[in-house]
């Protein structure tokens, strides 16, 4: 049991901190002026972690530059800053104060943006960014790196399942590479509607993620680059580029960084492929959903040409659809050559793992929140006992109106027999959302859910997943307590009617299934 | 009146002193103190309290910047009559940011020999802070200092209270650590 006297006592200590770390939290007292004084630090941050190895020799050959350079006269210092290659700027604050020390390097990013030791890990594309940064070992302008590439051995935590995953070999490939029929509509494919179990401080904290391709490379945005120049800005800025499954169907993405702004893209019912990549614009990341909207950056698209045997990247471009009327002209991007790095280890991770990854480079870190307009309250919640879970719920269909274009759009998916059900019979150890019933099972269905369908599976000698019918479901949970000891397999229906169209007298509705596991 | 008169006054213990520091600098010390405890009569209490522990402590400290120390001191007075306010009214602010600092305890077990530790604790947590990235310092300071609730901070710097509580659960999560590697939790 905590004591609150140590509490109290730490309390104490707290307030006899040095004076001018009290005075400064008093006189920032406003927005405006956390900004400046996050920006004004930020500026002054001095030292780099540079890799023992590495650092020996960036002090060698800056010492062999400072006698040349004393020597000759000329600029010494602007030498030193361009031996680290990947590290160099073009000018630095150590320049301006004379504060250069041997194991001390201050530089400015390529972009122009002040190097930053913040480390965002509060959206999908950032842990993406950053997860891939770890993988190739990459050293992005302003950022630490150990220039270790190996990814840890992770061991597999509990799974929970969720919209969004870094996934691989668990799902086939369609194969197809679909161009998009050109839409004026605005859709939000999946939502993350996911709640913990557990300490709501740690929640999200467990989830795993697995990337098994992750290319980081560099290149120049000028101002030629439109929409991305005006996003994110002009001058050189990193891109990672990796695989991820959504809802079962494989995709890539790929994240542009310039200093705190990011851009990404995803790919169309596709994995990573050797040759040409197709990432569409209306097809992104924000926060922890995949939204598509046709109206983001006038329907253009990244195709990049990749050669993963050789780690190549042959071109980049930037241009409209082909199918569209624009007349914005392609844009091929320039790489760095020597920034290009391509991993293909697989790299099973948590997020607080990655934290602590970057922690312990001396990072801060701003981790995912539990925020509400990411979390909402549960769809679906199965009680069993003391013992409750809220499976993921996976969208079957959904219908929306659009009420730009007047119609209704639809998105159809696989039920999860056809690709879920397929997986785990070829994956005995995959992770999946399991209650154990300790006690009589109930379940809560959210406002405007009805549930449509339960269903039960079981595995047979065969190892298949097949449907059990040996009991009566008579469409309510209560029917599963006939259940005899075992595991089984349990996928739950249904729908959910949303809000009321009045001019289209129709209510916007999604069906979605839920599966978990269930011992008994 | 001129500051090295004012404390040579001091050092000669004569109440003029008292005059001239409360003259020139009573307007400073009271914003110090208004800041702190928004209350009028508490301010007044501790701009009092301020004038007895300059002539309590100088002689036989001799400031070489009059102004700062008297601030110094102010705060000091500010933040001891904050906290003692909130813990008489049990006020939930206080209540629930000394039981957040469970967070910084390895187990349930008594620090022991904390007491002997209090000058490596407060050089530890000074560290501590001034390594946070700058927005969590602000926000670390002003939450376990000067006891402002979530919801306040969130209003102040437009900030969402869950990320402001994500930023200092993540900080307390690391205080643990670095309390850990000076040896003082068990």
């Amino acid at each position: 049991m905590k004591n609150s006297r140590d509490n109290e006592k730490i309390f104490e200590r707290l307030a006899e901190v040095d004076d001018d770390l009290l005075d400064v939290a008093l006189n920032v007292d406003n927005a405006d002026k956390l900004e400046k004084y996050a920006s004004a630090k930020i500026r002054t941050k001095k030292s780099i972690f540079i890799k023992p190895a590495f650092r020996r020799a960036i002090v060698s050959a800056a010492c062999f530059t400072l006698v040349v350079g004393l020597v000759l006269g000329g600029s010494f210092i602007h030498r030193i800053n361009n031996t680290g290659g990947q590290l160099g700027g073009e000018g630095t604050e150590g320049q301006e104060t004379g504060q250069q020390t041997n194991n001390d390097i201050e530089n400015e990013t390529q972009s122009g943006d002040i190097g930053s030791n913040v480390v965002e890990l509060d959206s999908l594309d950032k842990i993406n960014y950053y997860a891939a940064v770890k993988m190739t070992s990459a050293v992005p302008t302003g950022l630490f790196n150990t220039a270790d590439a190996i990814p840890s051995s992770l061991s597999r935590i509990n799974y929970k399942s969720r919209n969004i995953q870094f996934l691989s070999g668990t799902t086939d490939n369609n194969g197809e590479d679909v161009i998009e029929t050109v839409e004026d509509t605005v859709i939000e494919i999946e939502t993350n509607t996911e709640t913990s179990d557990g300490d709501d401080d740690d929640y999200l904290f467990d989830l795993p993620f697995v990337i098994t391709t992750a290319i980081y490379f560099e290149t120049e945005i000028t101002e030629d680059c439109e929409p991305l120049a005006s996003l994110i800005g002009t001058g050189r800025a990193d891109v990672v580029v990796t695989d991820l499954h959504v809802n079962g169907r494989p995709r890539a993405m790929i994240t542009f960084k310039n200093g705190d702004r990011y851009f990404n893209c995803i790919t169309q019912m596709r994995d990573l492929v050797q040759g040409i990549n197709n990432f569409h614009s209306n097809i992104y990341i924000d926060g922890y959903d995949l939204k598509k909207d046709n109206s983001r950056c006038a329907l253009t698209s990244f195709i990049i040409d990749l050669d993963l045997e050789n780690g190549e990247i042959i071109s980049a471009q930037w241009k409209p659809y082909s199918n569209t009327p624009t007349t914005s002209p392609s844009y091929s991007f320039y790489i760095y050559e020597d920034t290009v790095k391509i991993s293909r280890e697989r790299y099973s991770f948590s997020i607080e793992e990655l934290e602590n990854y970057y922690i312990g480079m001396g990072m801060d870190v701003v981790s995912p929140n539990k925020d509400e307009d990411q979390m909402k309250t549960e769809e679906l919640l199965i009680t069993a006992g003391r013992n409750e879970i809220a499976p993921h719920g996976y969208v079957l269909w959904e219908s929306r109106y659009d009420g730009i274009s007047g119609y209704w759009s639809e998105e159809q998916n696989e039920s999860v027999e056809q690709w879920l059900i397929p997986a785990l019979e070829k994956d005995n150890d995959r992770d999946i959302i399991t209650l154990d019933r300790v006690g009589l099972l109930d379940m809560y269905v959210g406002d405007g859910g009805k549930v449509t369908s339960i269903k039960v599976y079981h595995a047979n000698d065969e190892g298949k997943i097949v449907p059990f019918d040996g009991i009566h479901i008579d469409g309510t949970i209560y029917s599963l307590d006939w259940l005899d000891l075992g595991e089984w397999y349990v996928l739950i229906t249904v729908e959910w009617k949303g809000d009321y169209i009045e001019e289209a007298n129709m209510f916007e509705s999604c069906c979605k299934e839920y599966f978990f596991k269930l011992t008994v | 009146m001129n500051d090295n008169i004012i404390i040579n006054d001091l050092f000669m213990r004569k109440e003029s002193a008292l005059d001239a520091l409360s003259d020139k600098y009573s307007r400073l010390y009271n914003d110090v103190i208004r800041q702190i405890v928004h209350d009028e009569c508490d301010v007044k209490e501790c701009a009092n309290d301020v004038l007895l522990a300059v002539w309590n402590s100088i002689p036989p400290n001799k400031p070489e910047n009059l102004s700062s120390y008297v601030c110094k001191i102010a705060r000091r007075i500010g933040i001891d009559r904050l906290r003692y306010i909130k813990r008489q009214k049990r006020d939930p602010d206080y209540l629930v940011a000394l039981s957040e600092l469970n967070d910084c305890f390895t187990s349930g077990d008594r620090l022991e020999s904390f007491d002997d530790k209090n000058e490596v604790i407060r050089t530890a947590l000074s560290d501590f802070i001034r390594e946070l990235e700058p927005r969590v310092q602000i926000l670390f300071v002003r939450r376990y200092i000067y006891l402002e609730s979530v919801d306040s901070l969130s209003k102040r710097f437009g900030i969402k209270e869950n990320n402001i509580s994500a930023m200092l659960y993540r900080a307390r999560k690391r205080l643990k650590k670095r309390l850990e590697s000076k040896g003082v939790s068990v």
